[in-house]
């Protein structure tokens, strides 16, 4: 059984009348890429808040490592928050170099890994200039830079995503990736499902501060069923309320989510005795998205 | 090297690094010294002009209905006028420079009338000193004793001797060379440093940066960090203040010259001691406020339009420094010394000149210490409320609600 980096045990916490978080549980492991999701509101960010000591929980315990988060633990961990900015006025490598003194490094240390990461992500003309000189799409590489910079064992993302570019969000995929090769654990908090799917191993969903999915993406996806098929067609695709009912739909494809009891089988043998020209067939399981509409509703 | 000096660093660095910080401490005593000169300057040529005017006047007309001006007296450019009206005439046809009239009432009225024509607005008193002059010069003639007469003209010096609860008071200038340096060391410190605290509190709010350093700093750490980072600066700025001035004031005795009698400043190491201790009381006070307003205001600006309340609530004193001074121990002093913003400025103001009994500095150290507490305890509380509420100002009554919720 693999080592839990993170323990969330019945954490609760309220704003005044207001109880976001209910007796919430989770745990994490240690080199996994772990997904926090739900809607704006749920206590994704209220959580993350109060294992990293900066909210304090009103019951529960939250511990990383077996202990209670303290800011002398940074030099292990990573955190990017989804309210986040920088040191406008200052120049990138002293912003960058003061991120990783803190963390525990030498000031050496922390400009030699600054400048490196500002040349794999292109930036490495920018080191002098003020950040206010830069762009939000590399502000953003900045930010996640000194979340990175002390090459944490944790890394803990909010919306990481937000406001990239696909070339950037491919490029911050790819990091995470690497990082998640080297051993790093992953946390992060997305509304992209795809990006979910694409590198989690597992995923909590939470809804007015309650856990309503936890486990693997893919047992997770599995408890939803492999009632959904995926088909392509020319032609006019039929209405059949005994059968199935369409979603997401368009000019020449669609997802059919099957009637209880009904099989592929039935469904496949109805469509060919159309008139509809069916050029792919696939039978899945639902989407993240389509389970995050779903369980939001 | 620990976190609050690593926050202290990085602190210190951002604001003495800045060009503008150095360029505001020279240029404070630039501007001082380009309006000491502009203004002597100015006076000069005031004074040039005037000499220029009186050096080509050749016809002052003297009319005299009191019979105090003697006849004898009068020589050119003086020339003795019959009619005043004639003479009136005369000045305003420009065939003469001025006229004086000493009516026959002067004795009880106290009155001269000069008659001269407009040459400029600096010159329009030139012929003041001249008028009262013949008149004066005109009665000690009926002083028959030189030596009166010579006693009467000179500078006569007055040596004084004050008592102060029966011992004589020291009232050389050079008395007063400490509490001027203690006030202006406490401004320098106190106004200075806790705008740059303001500043810095805000603009990790502002800029989104505060959630990512309260995940590697704790809030206490931020907050001395500033705090030893900021007393570095105030500390540099008066380093480079006092280099300067000592460089004006030397520059400007070889000018001018004025003598030090440094053996006037008389200051004891208990009033150094209380000095020090109350500047560093302000100071923190101060920055307590700054903190507490800084993480209570959404912006920079907001935060700054309302600490002005609390600047002005510490420099208020200013305003009735007339009351301080004549009375340094009266009651007004006292309730000041001793009230929130204002007492530190009053305690080291009374300490410097000798104006605090013991009890009074026991009780200022005492007050003083009390107010920081709670200056402290209020802006973490503040700050551990408002450094995450990124959209909202935060009013005492969220805070004590959100202090319920806890």
């Amino acid at each position: 059984m693999s080592e839990s980096i993170i323990s969330v045990k019945n954490f609760s916490k309220s704003f005044g009348d207001n109880k976001v978080v209910t007796d919430l549980s989770f745990d994490v492991q240690k080199g996994e890429v772990f997904a926090l999701l739900g809607a704006n509101g749920s206590g994704k960010t209220t959580t993350i808040r109060c294992l990293l000591n900066i909210l304090q929980p009103d019951s529960g315990a939250l511990l990383i490592d077996g202990k209670k988060y303290d800011q002398s633990m940074a030099s292990h961990v990573g955190y990017l928050p989804e309210e986040r900015g920088l040191y406008t006025s200052e120049k990138v490598i002293d912003t960058m170099v003061y991120f990783g003194e803190l963390k525990g490094m030498s000031a050496n240390d922390a400009k030699k890994w600054s400048l490196e990461y500002l040349n794999k992500v292109g930036l490495h003309d920018k080191a002098k200039l003020k950040v206010k000189k830069l762009s939000s799409g590399q502000q953003q590489k900045i930010q996640l830079g000194i979340t990175i910079i002390n090459q944490p064992d944790l890394l803990i993302l909010d919306e990481p995503t937000k406001g990239l570019d696909p070339v950037n969000r491919t490029l911050l995929m790819d990091m995470l990736l690497e990082m998640k090769e080297k051993g790093s654990t992953i946390i992060f908090i997305t509304h992209q499902m795809e990006e979910v799917e694409k590198i989690a191993n597992r995923l909590i969903m939470i809804q007015d501060g309650k856990r309503i999915l936890y486990g693997a993406v893919d047992e997770v996806k599995a408890q939803f069923g492999e009632d959904r098929i995926h088909v392509q067609f020319r032609g006019v695709l039929p209405e059949n309320d005994r059968l199935y009912s369409v979603a997401n739909d368009t000019t020449n494809s669609a997802s059919l989510i099957l009637k209880e009891g009904i099989t592929p089988k039935e469904t496949l043998s109805y469509l060919a005795g159309t008139e509809l020209k069916i050029t792919k067939f696939e039978v899945a399981a639902p989407s993240l998205e389509e389970i995050f509409v779903m369980v939001s509703k | 090297m620990n976190t609050i000096l690593k926050v202290a660093k990085k602190e210190y660095l951002k604001i003495v690094q800045k060009p503008s910080f150095w360029i505001m401490i020279v240029i404070v005593p630039v501007i001082y010294l380009g309006l000491a000169a502009v203004s002597g300057t100015s006076a000069t040529q005031v004074e040039k002009k005037i000499a220029e005017e009186v050096k080509n006047i050749d016809n002052i007309l003297i009319v005299d209905r009191s019979g105090i001006i003697s006849k004898n007296m009068i020589v050119p450019p003086y020339f003795i006028a019959d009619d005043i009206e004639i003479a009136k005439e005369q000045v305003r046809g420009g065939s003469a420079d001025a006229a004086f009239y000493y009516p026959e009432n002067i004795l009880t009225e106290k009155v001269i009338q000069i008659y001269a024509p407009d040459t400029s607005l600096i010159s329009r008193d030139r012929f003041n000193a001249v008028a009262v002059e013949m008149l004066k010069q005109n009665i000690l003639m009926e002083i028959k004793d030189p030596a009166r007469i010579a006693l009467f003209s000179s500078d006569i010096k007055l040596e004084k001797t004050l008592y102060k609860n029966g011992v004589a008071v020291d009232q050389r200038f050079e008395v007063f060379i400490i509490p001027i340096v203690s006030i202006l060391v406490y401004f320098v410190m106190v106004m200075f440093s806790s705008g740059f605290m303001l500043s810095s509190v805000s603009e990790e709010k502002e800029n989104r940066m505060i959630e990512t350093i309260l995940s590697i700093v704790k809030p206490r750490q931020l907050i001395w960090g500033k705090l030893v980072g900021l007393t570095g600066v105030s500390l540099t700025s008066l380093f480079a203040l006092g280099v300067l001035m000592t460089g004006i004031v030397v520059a400007s005795t070889n000018i001018f010259p004025i003598t030090i009698d440094w053996s006037a400043v008389d200051v004891t190491f208990g009033q150094i001691l209380l000095s020090v201790f109350y500047t560093i009381g302000g100071f923190l006070f101060l920055s307590s406020i700054m903190v507490g307003v800084g993480a209570a205001m959404p912006k920079y600006r907001d935060a700054q339009q309302f600490s002005s309340v609390f600047i002005i609530l510490s420099i208020i004193p200013i305003y009735f420094a007339s009351f301080l001074l004549a009375e340094p121990s009266g009651v007004l002093s006292r309730i000041v010394s001793f009230t929130p913003f204002t007492a530190p400025l009053i305690l080291i103001f009374r300490s410097s000149i000798g104006a605090l009994t013991m009890w009074e500095s026991i009780l200022g150290v005492v007050v003083v210490t009390l107010y920081v507490m709670a200056g402290f305890y209020f802006a973490f509380k503040l700050f551990e409320v408002g450094s995450l509420e990124v959209n909202r100002k935060i009013s005492f009554k969220y805070l004590i609600q959100k202090q319920k919720d806890k």
